[in-house]
């Protein structure tokens, strides 16, 4: 590549140093990597291809992935990018057990900017399991207030009470069987339970499984509320080459989700 | 040191350097500016056209397996006339060199294709008869060699003078013969191998992990597959052989150019890295370099012949031993 910044929002390709690694759950970790000069600030929902560079310090059960690996941002503050890593596989368990020096290769910031994701206002986040990923993101935007309706599993796969507080300034968190903090049941009981409130309509941003963003976008037509969706396929190059990612979009057509999304207004697009 | 000359002939085309970016893995050219600008490269093949648009297969299209990717897109594309104006031009206009490929559901789409392409100012095209997501009958169009014979004769003649590329499938019974057939049947250059036809098993879900069931191969676990190929069917013609399959490296290129290649395609790795094309140009150029030798010094070595079967049978006798 030719010296210089790249213009504003152009992805770029780096290995950057680990600079904090904050364990939120058993499986569930938070990797701040240290921003290199010059780069473009992530818009919500925007996300980096992600790969530990160097020998891992766990033992393997296989060999190591082919391909970088696609997180949401989950913070940027011109310093640090962080990333929440939920370990699903074989390099996200590498990239939880990493240390402060260890270097990480970065592609990104990569999606499209979806500008409707910052303005004045209620936000209401509704995150899935590693649905949290992007929900760190919008402090920063001007929304308020925000409240954030966070579902898991179990008590095993819940982050901290603390570390939610930090995300918004009202948390609601489900478990499914009712064995952590907050209530037992499905976070879209929750979402169902704050639309149907009085008050200003607030603009709805969800992240989580197939379901829950099925389930979110007929709760929130119901009710006439706007949403967006942060859509997941699995994608090769996340660079808009591949196509593993394309989806029908609602009306005809296809999206990427890796460069049309991740991020769609929920009425237009389902994984 | 001067730099080297990493030119290849092709005899219809000379090549800047032999790095070509595969179809399917290099969009419609344009998207990976900002890493990997197409002009670089030997040329460019830009995702595979037909005669309308496609939509593709059901999601999920593709996954991790043993080191490859196995992918069933099912071939979404946005058909060759959209093609034709608005990815081709801007194209040319860099300065790209441009290959076309194209695929059909029928034979008889082929040569349509290859007439709409003729004075298009695409400098080839790359006929696809070997896609695992591309069957009649459960067999890719190349797999049987008449019909491969037919499509490459008739394409040929409907391109008007644009040098035709038949691009063969990795599992064939006989690949010399398939490669010799497709030079019969006028075919500029032969390009293998395709993606190998693949399956991978979800073991939560007891189901398989594409829609599609399954899939093509790629990537470093089809390489020495790829080689052997390659290796077989140049041995077979005289028109320039373009090898791929899993070739990451420069080093990798470099085997496939003593393998008999005279360019090499590059796909998988620019999906896990979109500068691989250009590093692996960098680095045949840093062998060189490092070696002394020119690239025509490359390709003029060729390996040996090899034994007719796989097997070499039992040992012969040996007499005097006790």
């Amino acid at each position: 590549m030719k010296g210089g910044a790249p213009p504003l929002g152009q992805p770029l390709m780096a290995g950057l140093e680990v600079i904090r690694v904050q364990a939120l759950a058993p499986a569930t970790t938070l990797l701040w990597l240290k921003a290199p000069e010059g780069f473009p600030k992530p818009f919500p929902g925007q996300f980096a291809k992600l790969r530990a560079l160097g020998p891992p310090q766990i033992p393997l059960k296989g060999g190591r992935a082919l391909l970088d690996k696609p997180f949401s941002f989950h913070g940027a503050d011109g310093d640090s990018l962080a990333f929440l890593i939920r370990e699903v596989g074989t390099e996200t368990a590498i990239l939880a057990t990493l240390s402060p020096g260890a270097k990480v290769r970065l592609t990104g910031p990569l999606g499209a900017v979806r500008p409707e994701l910052s303005g004045k206002g209620p936000l209401l986040l509704v995150a899935g399991g590693a649905g949290l990923g992007p929900m760190g993101m919008f402090r920063a935007q001007g929304f308020g207030p925000i409240s954030l309706l966070y579902g898991e599993r179990d008590a095993s796969f819940q982050v901290g009470q603390g570390f939610l507080r930090g995300l918004a300034d009202r948390v609601l968190p489900f478990t499914d069987d009712g064995s952590g903090h907050g209530e037992k049941g499905l976070v879209t009981q929750g979402l169902e339970r704050e639309l149907k409130a009085d008050g200003p309509k607030p603009l709805v941003f969800c992240c989580g499984p197939p379901g829950l963003l099925r389930e979110a976008a007929r709760l929130c037509r119901e009710r006439d509320v706007r949403l967006y969706v942060s859509a997941e396929a699995f994608m090769a190059c996340g660079l808009g080459i591949c196509l593993s990612c394309s989806i029908p979009a609602k009306g005809g057509g296809r999206v990427r989700v890796c460069v049309d999304g991740p991020v769609f207004p929920g009425d237009t697009a389902f994984p | 040191m001067a730099e080297p000359d990493l030119s290849t002939d092709l005899g219809f085309l000379t090549l800047k350097n032999p790095v070509i970016a595969a179809s399917g893995t290099f969009g419609y050219g344009l998207e990976l500016l900002p890493f990997c600008p197409p002009e670089a490269l030997g040329a460019v093949i830009p995702k595979g056209v037909s005669l309308a648009p496609w939509a593709g297969n059901p999601g999920p299209r593709a996954c991790e397996a043993s080191g490859g990717l196995i992918n069933a897109i099912g071939l979404e594309n946005m058909g060759i006339e959209r093609f034709l104006t608005e990815a081709l031009p801007p194209l040319k206009a860099r300065g790209a060199t441009v290959g076309v490929n194209v695929l059909g559901s029928e034979p008889e789409d082929y040569p349509r294709l290859a007439e709409r392409i003729a004075g298009s100012g695409a400098d080839f095209i790359e006929l696809n008869i070997s896609c695992p997501n591309l069957k009649k009958g459960g067999l890719s169009f190349g797999q049987d060699p008449n019909v491969a014979g037919s499509v490459i004769r008739e394409s040929v003649a409907a391109a008007k003078g644009i040098p035709v590329v038949a691009k063969l499938p990795p599992l064939v019974s006989d690949m010399a013969n398939l490669a010799s057939i497709s030079e019969k049947s006028g075919a500029s250059a032969i390009s293998l191998v395709n993606s190998v036809p693949a399956l991978a098993v979800d073991l939560a879900t007891k189901g398989p992990k594409l829609a599609n069931v399954t899939g093509g191969l790629s990537g470093p676990p089809i390489k020495p597959l790829a080689l052997r190929q390659v290796y077989v069917a140049s041995g077979a013609v005289s028109i320039p052989v373009i090898g791929m399959g899993g070739i990451f490296t420069a080093e990798d290129a470099l085997e496939f150019l003593l393998a008999g290649a005279s360019a090499v395609q590059v796909g998988t790795a620019t999906l896990a890295d979109p500068r691989a094309p250009l590093r692996i140009i960098q680095g045949i150029g840093d062998y060189l370099r490092k070696t002394g030798e020119s690239l025509r010094d490359i390709l003029s070595q060729r390996l040996p012949k090899a034994n007719s079967g796989l097997c070499s049978g039992p040992p012969p006798a040996t007499k005097g031993t006790k």
